[in-house]
């Protein structure tokens, strides 16, 4: 294979094991090979560089939702599309934000406060900033009436110190161009003036990264084609999810014992999740709950004896939660956990739903069975129960 | 509050924009969001005019959105918005009077000057404005609109393996036009 098409190849992040060998074997030797590699990545760089001159015009934009008869809901503030204050717009994008995430934050304390007795509050501030992590900058378009102006965001062309020599000749275009089924319709003008109130819609803002590479070049900087839709991603989130949940559970069979209550997290938990696809997300759960244990044992003079105990363990969980299904912000949800106490081995299996209002928050309630394996003298026990699981996640 | 769909694969943001507003609203200006540039991008390198890429751009994405509901039905959203703007282009093209077109060509360099690699990227419009439609087409899928080998051939009704090879040829030719300026920053 010519040196030209391994390089190809490299940058494209196709090349085999052999072809790589092949490659870096003539790079080590060889002067020309080496520019040849600079100039190819100087050019891919050059590619990379030019996508952002392309953001469509505030023109189009508006023209295209117009048009479409979107004009109703919120808009996010973008390249295009840019409020004249920056403080008003803050507030104003985020003012929606704030109100909300406060509210959900005292009502599912009060819940939490009620169910629970806790002693200790969430920090309200924590999860109000919490709240507002990663969230795109929204324009001022839905909550007040100010009217942005708009800025183009048309990149400027650089001078160029080339001299280009053409030879034009005039030609039937039709020579090249094949014929396509459905002609162009007339398309409606773009007005030129634009009542901003009625917008609904606005771009994401466009922040190429500083270097436009990634990182497969063994230390070589290499631009690939496939990260331009990395350069492109705005306010990517973490897919962190810190989750914090009480439970009311029954044992089965019920049990009659007082539950030991003076204790760290009674009957909470709190899970760090991290989002391994959009469906899937892994983490660790850290829980305190109660098991009510009834087993059997002997003394040392063989008597035989039934103890009943009804104490809060502390476990440490690995905890896979699938989403099988999205609709209107609501998500099903199916959690599995495995553990320990020191006791014994806990599992834990829950079905449920999730309501995210915003981006960063979302109301967790559901079902769930568990079970703690235990033994005692040699034998093996289970306790049972079920239970309900409510409590409150916070993305970012 | 705009629902954010940011998270959303394709074929979910489909599903919600062929159901009921406001939330379809929602879906395709996500849409609107991830495939904007570039589909500007294509349909600007391919016109090289300003006022009638507008237009294109605008009609490419009123027509995905009335199309989306009877005729997708499997695929990318880049490829069929790609689909949409590349006829749409070939449609303005054949219909325009008086093409200029480019037969010979020369760039010519300046020794001893300095580029920068601003200016390269400008050069390197220049350059993909000179080279053939067959080279330049599935170049701006492969770089500007990061479309996979399958999608490219796909909507060029081509194999994979011959996009490959325009995307490889193409990018060999550029790097001719492009030669000194590229000798010159590579060396800096």
């Amino acid at each position: 294979m010519e040196y030209n098409q391994l390089i190809h190849e490299f940058l494209e992040g196709t090349l085999d094991k052999a072809g790589e060998a092949q490659l870096f074997l003539g790079l080590s030797t060889s002067d020309e090979l080496r520019n040849e590699l600079k100039q190819a990545i100087t050019l891919d760089k050059a590619f990379n560089k030019r996508i952002s001159a392309f953001v469509p015009t505030s023109a189009s934009t508006i023209g295209i939702f117009q048009q479409l008869g979107i004009g109703t809901a919120a808009g996010i503030a973008g390249a295009t599309l840019v409020s004249k204050s920056a403080l008003s717009s803050f507030f104003g994008a985020y003012s929606q934000a704030i109100i909300a995430g406060l509210a959900t934050l005292a009502i599912s304390t009060g819940i939490f406060l009620g169910l629970h007795s806790l002693e200790t509050k969430p920090d309200e501030k924590t999860a109000a900033q919490a709240n507002q992590i990663n969230k795109p900058n929204t324009s001022s378009l839905k909550t007040n009436n100010l009217v942005p102006s708009i800025v183009s965001n048309e990149v400027v062309t650089p001078k160029v110190r080339t001299i280009i020599k053409y030879v034009y000749i005039t030609e039937n275009q039709d020579k090249d161009i094949p014929a396509v089924d459905s002609p162009v319709q007339n398309i409606p003008d773009v007005p030129k003036f634009v009542n901003m109130s009625n917008l609904l819609y606005s771009p994401k803002p466009v922040q190429l990264n500083s270097k436009g590479y990634n990182s497969n070049l063994n230390g070589l900087d290499q631009p690939i084609y496939s990260s331009c839709t990395d350069n492109l991603e705005i306010n990517k989130d973490l897919g962190l999810t810190f989750e914090i949940k009480g439970n009311g559970s029954w044992s089965l069979p019920s049990s009659t014992l007082p539950i030991y209550s003076n204790s760290f997290l009674n009957n909470t938990s709190i899970t760090l999740n991290y989002k391994i696809s959009s469906n899937f997300d892994l983490g660790l759960d850290l829980r305190q709950e109660n098991f009510y244990q009834v087993y059997k044992g002997t003394n040392e003079l063989n008597d035989q004896f039934e103890y009943r105990q009804n104490p809060m363990y502390l476990s440490l969980s690995l905890s896979g939660k699938y989403t099988f299904f999205r609709a209107n912000g609501f998500e099903g949800i199916a959690q599995g956990q495995i553990g320990g106490t020191a006791t014994g081995l806990v599992t834990r299996g829950m079905i449920g739903v999730q309501f995210s209002p915003y981006k960063d928050i979302s109301f967790i309630l559901g079902g769930e069975a568990g079970v703690l394996t235990y033994k005692h003298q040699n034998n093996t026990f289970n306790s049972n129960k079920i239970g309900i699981i409510y409590g409150l996640g916070f993305n970012f | 509050m705009r629902k954010d769909f940011s998270k959303y694969t394709d074929e979910e943001l489909i599903k919600i924009l062929k159901g009921a507003k406001p939330d379809s609203d929602t879906a395709f200006g996500e849409i609107y969001d991830r495939y904007g540039i570039r589909i500007n991008a294509y349909i600007r390198t391919i016109l090289n005019d300003r006022q009638m890429s507008e237009d294109v751009f605008q009609e490419t994405f009123i027509r995905f959105y009335q199309k989306v509901q009877s005729e997708y039905e499997r695929g990318t959203i880049i490829g069929f918005l790609i689909t949409i703007a590349r006829n749409l282009c070939l449609n303005v093209k054949r219909d325009a009077k008086n093409t200029i077109s480019i037969n010979d060509y020369d760039l010519i360099y300046q020794d001893g000057v300095s580029y920068e690699e601003t200016e390269l990227s400008d050069l390197l419009m220049r350059a993909l404005d000179l080279l053939d439609i067959e080279y330049r087409e599935p170049i701006i899928m492969r770089f500007f609109n990061d479309m996979p080998y399958d999608d490219i051939a796909e909507v060029l009704e081509i194999t994979a393996a011959r996009a490959r090879y325009l995307v490889f040829t193409g990018k060999h030719k550029m790097k001719d036009l492009l030669d000194p300026y590229l000798k010159e920053l590579s060396n800096k």
